[in-house]
This record gives C-alpha cells, sequence and structure tokens, in this order.
C-alpha cells in the first residue's frame, strides 16, 4: 500500500514538473524557428502514433479487425462533414452488429 | 476493451492538428466558410470550442477511464488510491505503466521510471505551448497543466499559435470525465468483455481517426509526417509499450518535419 502511494505521489509531480516547467520558466519567449517547425509537426505524428498503438496493441494483441467496419462508418461520415462526435457514435453504432456477427 | 489494448490505448486523449489553409487563404480559413483549425466541422475556437470538442474527448476519456479504474482494482490498488491517482495524474497511458509495472510486487523505482518516460513527451508540448499561456510564472504553470495530448492538438491554430482558451476549455471538460469513470470502474468493475461488445473500446481510435483525417486535410506536409509515424508506430508497437513507441513516432515527426519544410 505505501509503494502505491508513493508512486501515485511521485508521477503526481513528476507529471507536474514535465508540463508546468517550460511555461514557467520560458515565459513568453518565443521558439527559434526550427524548433517551432519541429514542434508543428508533432501533432499528425502523435495523432497517427496514437492511432496505430491504439488499434494494435503492444505485440499488437490488441489487433481486432471487428473495429474496421466501425472506423469506414467514422471515416465516411467525417467526409459527409459530420460533427466529430457523430462520427465516433457512427463507428460504436455499427462496430455493436458487427461484433454481434462476428460471434453469432 | 481487452487487458492488452487497455494498456496501449491509454495514451491519449484526442486532438486535431491545425491544417494549413489554402494557399489563397488567411490563417484559420480552411476555405470553409468557418473559422476552424483543423477537423471539426462547426466554428470551434476559444472556451466554447474547447468545451464542444472536449466534450466527444470527455466521452473516450470515460470508457477508458472504467477500464482503469477496473484494471487498477483488478491488479489489487484501493479504489480510493486509483481515483486519486485519476484526480492527480490525469495521464491514462502513464496511470496504466504504473499499475502494470507494480502488479505482482513488481518494482517501484521501475514503475515511476516507465511512466516519467512516457510521460516525457509532454515537455516539448509544454515548450510549444509556453508562449501561449498567461500570468506570472505560478499562472502559466498551472495552466502548462492542461497539456494533455487531444487538449495540445486541438488548440494549435494554423498560424502556429496556441488557442490557450479552447485548450484548457477541453481539458476542464475531460478531467472530471476521467475522473468519475476511474470511480465507476474502480467500484463496479465491469468485465472488459463488457466495453468491447458496447463497442466502447472503439470511442478513441474513432476519434484519432477523425482528427487525424482533419490534420492532414490540407496539408502535404501534415501527411507525410503522418505517414511516416504512423508506419514506425505500428512497427514499434510490436517491441515496445505504447507510450515509448509514441515516443518514437515523436522523433519520427521531428526528422520528417525538418526534411519536409522547404519542400511542401
Amino acid at each position: 500500500m505505501t509503494a502505491m502511494i508513493v508512486a501515485t505521489i511521485a508521477l503526481a509531480v513528476i507529471n507536474i514538473v514535465f508540463k508546468g516547467a517550460a511555461p514557467a520558466l520560458l515565459g513568453t519567449r518565443a521558439l527559434p524557428r526550427v524548433v517551432a517547425d519541429i514542434v508543428s509537426g508533432f501533432p499528425p505524428a502523435l495523432l497517427a502514433g496514437l492511432l496505430a498503438v491504439e488499434l494494435l496493441g503492444f505485440q499488437w494483441k490488441a489487433a481486432d479487425p471487428t473495429v474496421v467496419p466501425g472506423l469506414a462508418a467514422a471515416a465516411v461520415a467525417w467526409r459527409f462533414r459530420l460533427p466529430d462526435i457523430a462520427c465516433v457514435g457512427a463507428a460504436v453504432v455499427v462496430t455493436i452488429p458487427v461484433r454481434l456477427l462476428a460471434v453469432g | 476493451m481487452r487487458p492488452s489494448r487497455m494498456s496501449a490505448a491509454a495514451v491519449r486523449l484526442t486532438a486535431m492538428k491545425p491544417s494549413p489553409p489554402p494557399a489563397d487563404g488567411p490563417p484559420g480559413d480552411d476555405g470553409d466558410g468557418d473559422d476552424d483549425v483543423g477537423g471539426d466541422h462547426v466554428d470551434s475556437v476559444g472556451w466554447a470550442g474547447g468545451f464542444r470538442i472536449g466534450l466527444g474527448m470527455a466521452a473516450g476519456a470515460f470508457a477508458l477511464a472504467i477500464s482503469f479504474g477496473a484494471f487498477a482494482v483488478t491488479n489489487g490498488w484501493p479504489a480510493w488510491l486509483a481515483i486519486t491517482m485519476s484526480l492527480v495524474v490525469f495521464s491514462g497511458s502513464a496511470q496504466f505503466a504504473i499499475v502494470t509495472a507494480m502488479s505482482g510486487g513488481g518494482a517501484l523505482v521501475a514503475g515511476i521510471g516507465a511512466a516519467a518516460l512516457i510521460n516525457a513527451r509532454f515537455i516539448p508540448m509544454s515548450i510549444a505551448v509556453a508562449r501561449g499561456l498567461h500570468g506570472g510564472p505560478l499562472q502559466r504553470a498551472l495552466e502548462g497543466q492542461g497539456v494533455v495530448d487531444a487538449s495540445f492538438v486541438s488548440a494549435q491554430r494554423t498560424d502556429g499559435t496556441l488557442d490557450r482558451e479552447k485548450m484548457l476549455g477541453a481539458t476542464l471538460v475531460q478531467w472530471p470525465a476521467w475522473i468519475l469513470g476511474t470511480a465507476i470502474g474502480a467500484i463496479f468493475a465491469p468485465s472488459t468483455e463488457f466495453m468491447r461488445t458496447y463497442g466502447l473500446d472503439v470511442i478513441f481510435p474513432a476519434f484519432f481517426l477523425v482528427l487525424l483525417l482533419g490534420a492532414i486535410r490540407f496539408s502535404a506536409r501534415a501527411r507525410i509526417i503522418a505517414g511516416a509515424a504512423l508506419v514506425i508506430g505500428i512497427v514499434a508497437v510490436y517491441f515496445l509499450p505504447g507510450g515509448i513507441a509514441l515516443l518514437l513516432c515523436g522523433a519520427a515527426a521531428t526528422i520528417a518535419a525538418v526534411r519536409t519544410r522547404r519542400s511542401t
């Protein structure tokens, strides 16, 4: 129990420092151009990485083909310019029957 | 949601990348008549935009948090401590990592080290947002706590600046959802099969996909970076835990960003 409490406190402190140090220390100073260019590349990289990690999992053990139709539905909904939350809803709605069929 | 996906999944919290506008359009204008900055299809800026996009993120965070709460209790953590961790840490990937590392009497230092490594991605993110925050050092450090994956990406404007209110708004919606989901998961411990049967495990990947489509919609450079990161992520996650695989994706982005800077 003690180790778990220590771990929680330590992780909280580390997180606070990681997120808070740069804003506190850098202030309003502008980033060098090259750094700004690199930073601007993070969002698409992070999203693509999150997608890969989410769908496959460590050692690809979470790979599940039944999510594919749902993701396709989300992409189609996005193509028709539905709000993001509606696209996600479409994915869930399509995934449920697909899995029922897969089980059956 | 199966356990293997739970820990991999943990690394998130949505987003939407600022797509560069058409060549003849002003910053923030993607040509569709609104002033969005990414894949969302409605006006979404400032606090209202943050709250709006935060709702979608919160749905995914809530579902994942249920998994985390159940996962932590199953691995011997008291419910109150799992909930407290979500309250003070609010980082799914790191939380899954530390519970996994310490399960079965695992080493404390190793668990903390793994979680810290996974969360190291917040360092460059906080550097990126620093200029857009307000107040003195203490307030800026406090606002910096609003950096989570999804909020960070969704708050990037097309001109490279930060929509501070949008980032903080999106985070403020997700945080209580994360805590509430953890509490429900820790107390009721729903089965992973329940999460899977009702498609709750598809919420986050669907959201990431939609946001990614928005992010690469108008930018060849973003498409190259996303493609490189996707390939690296697919390969890396076979050998490495999700959080570390994500770090490698960031490294790929760094290389791709520099190499494509002048060519696109």
